[in-house]
């Protein structure tokens, strides 16, 4: 379910990366740009708060990868950042506007979903922002509630909470949609 | 254990998730922002430079500028208190007060005592001050008798 954050990064172009080469963090860019705009999509749902987030982290990228230490996996590193920097958008309270449906269609990658990737993505944006977040990092991203309470500096049970409401509203909206298409095939 | 059909649906439901790619020209901005960014550090670095520069020379030379305008303020108060002696010298038609030709030559006698032990400059100048202002007096009595003062 991973997003893309999980491609390795072999330890030669890390190490030209670090150099600096020009090249190869236009390589980087190119493998791992769709795994952090996907996930600041998911979670802000707006194409311009999307791109400044992933523009933020790599200018971060290029300035610190010198001092990566790499402890932790490239990609493991990489969607941290990404997931802070989404947070610190929610943080600063910015209003996201619905985004017109059709114009973020023509965005999306069809992994393969086609209407259900629609549909999927149009119950997903029905739940608030932070509801969003919590269930996309969580959910599909892995972190635990530890790290997302560290994430938002937030007790655990704010996560855990956050979570459990928004499983229940996405459950509920997804009965609603089977309730509708089931009376719409029945007419 | 039966099976959590929410959980199931959810699962299936995030899995369908699309994923997004973003505009093609974002790198280009990214590499731009990111030179402007370096542009900037170089600049402020330079700035920092030139501040720890200045600040080490007014650590290194501004005491030694201080020093000069000490020594110009000492000057200053010796010229001055030269020029009213001269002035109290040339009009010289009165009878004085011998507390103040007392008090002039007393201070006379410390400022020639200080420049023998080398005093400073903190030492010298309240006594050039103090010199003035005997003069000052003199002056203002306009009644003093000449009297030879020791020429510092």
């Amino acid at each position: 379910m991973s997003s893309g954050f999980g491609q390795e990064l072999d330890a030669v172009s890390l190490a030209r990366a670090r150099r600096g080469d020009r090249a190869v963090l236009e390589a980087l860019y190119a493998r791992y740009s769709r795994a952090c705009y996907t996930l600041a999509m998911r979670v802000l749902g707006e194409r311009a708060a999307a791109e400044d987030v992933v523009q933020d982290v790599f200018v971060r990228v290029l300035s610190t990868i010198r001092d990566f230490r790499a402890d932790a996996p490239f990609g493991a590193w990489l969607k941290r950042m990404t997931a802070n920097a989404t947070i610190d958008v929610l943080r600063r309270n910015r209003r996201f506007t619905d985004e017109d449906f059709e114009s973020v269609l023509a965005t999306m990658t069809d992994g393969g979903g086609g209407e259900s990737a629609a549909d999927a993505w149009l119950l997903l944006r029905r739940l608030p922002a932070r509801a969003r977040a919590v269930l996309v990092l969580h959910e599909l991203e892995g972190y635990t509630h530890r790290e997302l309470a560290q994430m938002f500096g937030q007790s655990e049970s704010y996560s855990k909470s956050i979570l459990a409401r928004a499983l229940k509203r996405l459950d509920g909206m997804m009965n609603e949609a089977g309730d509708r298409a089931e009376t719409n095939d029945a007419v | 254990m039966p099976f959590d059909t929410d959980a199931l649906r959810r699962r299936e439901l995030l899995s369908h998730l699309p994923q997004f790619d973003p505009d093609p020209g974002l790198w280009a901005r990214i590499d731009a922002a990111h030179q402007r960014q370096m542009r900037e550090r170089r600049a402020a670095w330079r700035w920092l430079s030139a501040g720890l520069a200045a600040a080490l020379v007014a650590v290194v030379v501004l005491p030694r500028g201080t020093g000069q305008r000490n020594d110009e303020d000492l000057a200053s108060w010796q010229r001055r208190s030269q020029a009213l002696e001269r002035e109290w010298l040339a009009r010289a038609h009165a009878a004085g007060d011998t507390r103040l030709h007392a008090r002039l030559l007393g201070i006379d006698d410390r400022l020639q005592a200080a420049y023998d032990r080398g005093a400073g400059d903190a030492e010298l100048a309240p006594l050039w001050k103090q010199r003035i202002e005997a003069l000052d007096d003199l002056i203002a009595r306009d009644d003093s008798p000449m009297r030879v003062v020791t020429r510092l």
